[in-house]
């Protein structure tokens, strides 16, 4: 069962950030407008972005904290990142990408990739290079890169905006299941109130670099704090 | 829209036309044109040149010569590749004879003579009191051989074998650390500091950063300079006129004030 | 539309002049040389010590510029200093610079009497009139080229599939080489390209800074300008050999990315 908390107050040319946030096993998702920090939040988990003062506990271990000058470097933190647009590398092959992250012999790579292709339900994609893959098929590379190192956390930004509307349904439901069958603790940020309906994940609301709500779609749909959120749960929303 | 394409497009087209219509356009009648002289010079002729350029200019103001200078050598090669020079200044008569030979100039006179120079950097860091010194003078700077002040060191080198025993020259040689086409460039390492000593013009040695070893009186190498008109040039009596100056009285005073020798 | 029209024909024209203006000279060259010419040129004595001074010079001066030219085109695309902009301005400069100025200044630098020559003079270390000196004009007018070429093609990566690598365990210098290089691959042979073919070609400064002393520091186009001067077979050979050499070594890099790609890099 792996709890973890994170907080950080940094600021950047033009913008600050200073939130705190919590969570168990389960997905959350962190919504706001453009701006509003939550891809810096994410790298900051990640450990891309440094924040003044901070601290960053994963499952009992402390990864950041500021006050003991502690800052776990980025490739110890056990931590998988899906970025938007997933930045997948173009160079590589699908399975290059997926078994990038692994260790061991090229023989053990390429098993271990190879099973994780299929778990997700793409090997066919095995030798596919990058570009001409779709959205969709792109994301699930994403995924699978990610999820075969085993991450303790695994962050996603955005990970359905990149899509068209016609995919976007039966990805989000793919990325759901696969979000439950992961187990272990996850943050989503995104633009649209289905993803969040999708995963029933509790609901944090950044605005400014600041939260300003927090709790269950229902909840924030009750008693939106600020018109963001307002239309945010507004069933007119079409897309 | 189309027109989104046009104007961007137009700039380098236009660029491109007025460059290739200012080549056609035809000078309009100005009553200014002077007749132009074009003088090749060897660019050890630089200064005196240049004053008798001016010189000549004054006295005959309806000329306007233009002096290129550089090594005999590229002159040379210019000249024989279609150069519209209407005189060649050279600093040894090997460059003149293949034109002559060449049919490009006719004739040749010799005009001024000069001499070699040992010359060191003002503080003589290796301190060089003789020629015999260069043979253990380390960072000597010489012509090379395929240019006219090289060719002159390697005569005066053979002849200063006969007093300075046999294999002088090759181990002076073998001091050389560069062997420059071009006598001021020689001049300017020595000037710089960069090199301990070099043997240069006598024309070219005199000036506040250098100091000018002296050489034995019987190593003298002649160094004449023949100059000619050449037979395609445009303006045959104006070139026939420069030369008469340079050889005049006139001439010979500004030579010589620049150290070059003039038969009196 | 067939203003369209006329403007590509004449778009097209004004390219063909501009490739003609590129090519035709060399095959004017190649044109006045004779077999006889050929074979007299290459059995110089000038020849071989000059064009082997080339190749070891180069070599080893764009092997300096890529060491130490990549982890500054590496700072200069990522970092955030305000400083990558005023620094990467005085990169350019040689480049603007007209080699004999470029040869002076290294003159008053690493002369006897230099900035940094009187300290080495005194350490028994001289730089001028010896190939240290060729190996630093080259270094000095190619990099510039390699630098540029470098941090353009570093800028493009996507900074998000660096966090990606770092985060699957790569350590900040490993995800340079497992992700940065590869991809900026063509960006950077192509700086490769520009540098060496740069340095190979450096003639001024070289002339001014190192001298002309064969088999020390007379490089091919030493060898070409001093031939030049007694005899223009000679020096048209040398061109010759020089450009195909050149050719050779430039079409070289140039299939260097897509091979790198059929090799991959040991990827499953």
């Amino acid at each position: 069962m792996t709890t973890w908390r994170a907080s950080a107050k940094a600021s950047f040319e033009g913008f600050s950030l200073d939130i705190a946030i919590e969570g168990g096993p389960s997905p959350i998702a962190i919504i706001g407008p453009n701006g509003s920090g939550k891809t810096t939040f994410l790298r900051f988990l990640a450990g891309a972005v440094k924040a003044e003062l901070a601290e960053f506990v994963l499952g009992g271990t402390s990864l950041v904290d500021t006050k003991s000058d502690l800052c776990v470097p980025m490739e110890k933190r056990q931590i998988g990142y899906l970025p938007q647009g997933y930045s997948l590398f173009s160079h590589l092959t699908v399975l290059g990408n997926v078994a990038f992250g692994l260790s061991g012999t090229l023989a053990d790579r390429r098993t271990k990739a190879g099973h994780m292709l299929e778990d997700l339900d793409c090997s066919s994609l095995a030798q596919r290079p990058i570009a001409g893959l779709s959205g969709g098929e792109q994301q699930r590379v994403a995924l699978a890169r990610a999820l075969v190192v085993e991450p303790e956390l695994l962050l996603l930004d955005e990970p359905l905006s990149a899509l068209d509307a016609s995919n976007r349904r039966s990805v989000r439901e793919f990325l759901s299941q696969r979000l439950e069958l992961f187990g272990k603790p996850s943050i989503m940020t995104t633009h649209d109130v289905r993803d969040v309906a999708a995963l029933s994940a509790q609901v944090y609301v950044l605005e400014g670099g600041r939260l300003i709500q927090s709790g269950s779609l229902s909840h924030i749909a009750r008693e939106p704090a600020s018109e963001f959120v307002a239309e945010f749960v507004s069933p007119t929303t079409i897309l | 829209m189309q027109t989104k394409l046009v104007w961007p497009c137009l700039f380098p087209l236009a660029i491109a036309f007025s460059v290739i219509l200012s080549g056609c356009v035809q000078p309009s009648a100005d009553q200014n044109i002077k007749t132009e002289l074009l003088v090749y010079a060897a660019s050890s002729l630089t200064e005196p040149f240049t004053e008798i350029e001016g010189a000549f200019e004054k006295a005959n103001p309806e000329v306007d010569v233009r002096m290129v200078f550089a090594g005999s050598q590229a002159l040379r090669l210019q000249i024989e590749q279609g150069a519209p020079a209407d005189i060649f200044a050279s600093a040894n008569q090997a460059h003149m004879d293949e034109l002559i030979r060449g049919r490009h100039i006719k004739k040749s006179r010799y005009f001024a003579s000069n001499e070699l120079a040992l010359i060191v950097p003002n503080n003589n860091p290796a301190g060089v009191e003789t020629l015999a010194d260069l043979a253990s003078t380390s960072l000597l700077v010489l012509g090379s051989d395929n240019v006219p002040v090289g060719a002159y060191t390697e005569q005066l080198l053979d002849r200063a074998e006969l007093g300075l025993g046999e294999g002088f020259k090759a181990r002076v040689q073998g001091q050389a650390v560069s062997f420059e086409n071009n006598v001021r460039l020689v001049r300017s390492k020595v000037e710089m500091g960069e090199a301990n000593a070099a043997i240069v013009y006598l024309t070219e040695a005199m000036s506040p950063k250098l100091k000018i070893v002296p050489m034995p009186g019987n190593l003298r190498v002649h160094i004449r300079y023949p100059v000619g008109a050449l037979v395609g040039s445009g303006q045959p009596l104006w070139a026939r006129r420069f030369i008469t100056y340079l050889l005049s009285a006139r001439g010979k005073q500004l030579l010589s004030e620049h150290l070059f020798q003039v038969s009196q | 539309m067939s203003f369209q029209r006329l403007l590509s024909a004449a778009g097209g024209l004004l390219g063909l002049a501009l490739a003609g203006l590129l090519v035709v000279p060399l095959f004017a060259l190649a044109m006045s040389t004779s077999e006889r010419d050929l074979v007299a040129g290459i059995a110089h004595p000038m020849f071989l010590p000059a064009l082997f001074l080339s190749l070891k010079t180069t070599l080893i001066s764009l092997g300096l510029t890529i060491m130490m030219g990549t982890p500054l085109a590496w700072w200069l695309a990522s970092s955030p200093s305000r400083l990558t902009k005023p620094i990467e301005t005085l990169i350019e400069l040689p480049i603007v610079i007209p080699p004999a100025v470029l040869g002076v200044a290294l003159l008053q630098t690493f002369g006897r009497q230099g900035l940094l020559g009187e300290v080495l003079w005194e350490a028994g270390v001289a730089v001028p009139f010896t190939s240290k000196a060729v190996i630093i004009v080259q270094i000095v007018v190619s990099s510039p080229f390699f630098i540029q070429a470098a941090t353009n093609s570093f800028r493009k990566v996507d900074p998000d599939t660096l966090i990606v690598a770092r985060t699957l365990g790569s350590s900040a210098i490993s995800a340079f080489f497992r992700v940065v290089l590869p991809v900026s691959l063509p960006g950077v042979t192509a700086g490769v390209s520009l540098a060496w073919a740069r340095a190979l070609g450096e003639f001024g400064a070289t002339l001014l800074f190192a001298g002309n002393m064969p088999g020390e520091t007379q490089t091919m186009p030493l060898a070409i300008f001093y031939a030049l001067e007694s005899d223009l077979r000679l020096a048209v050979v040398f061109s010759l050999v020089l450009v195909g050499v050149a050719g050779i070594i430039l079409a070289g890099l140039k299939s260097l990315p897509p091979l790198a790609r059929a090799f991959t890099w040991g990827q499953p």
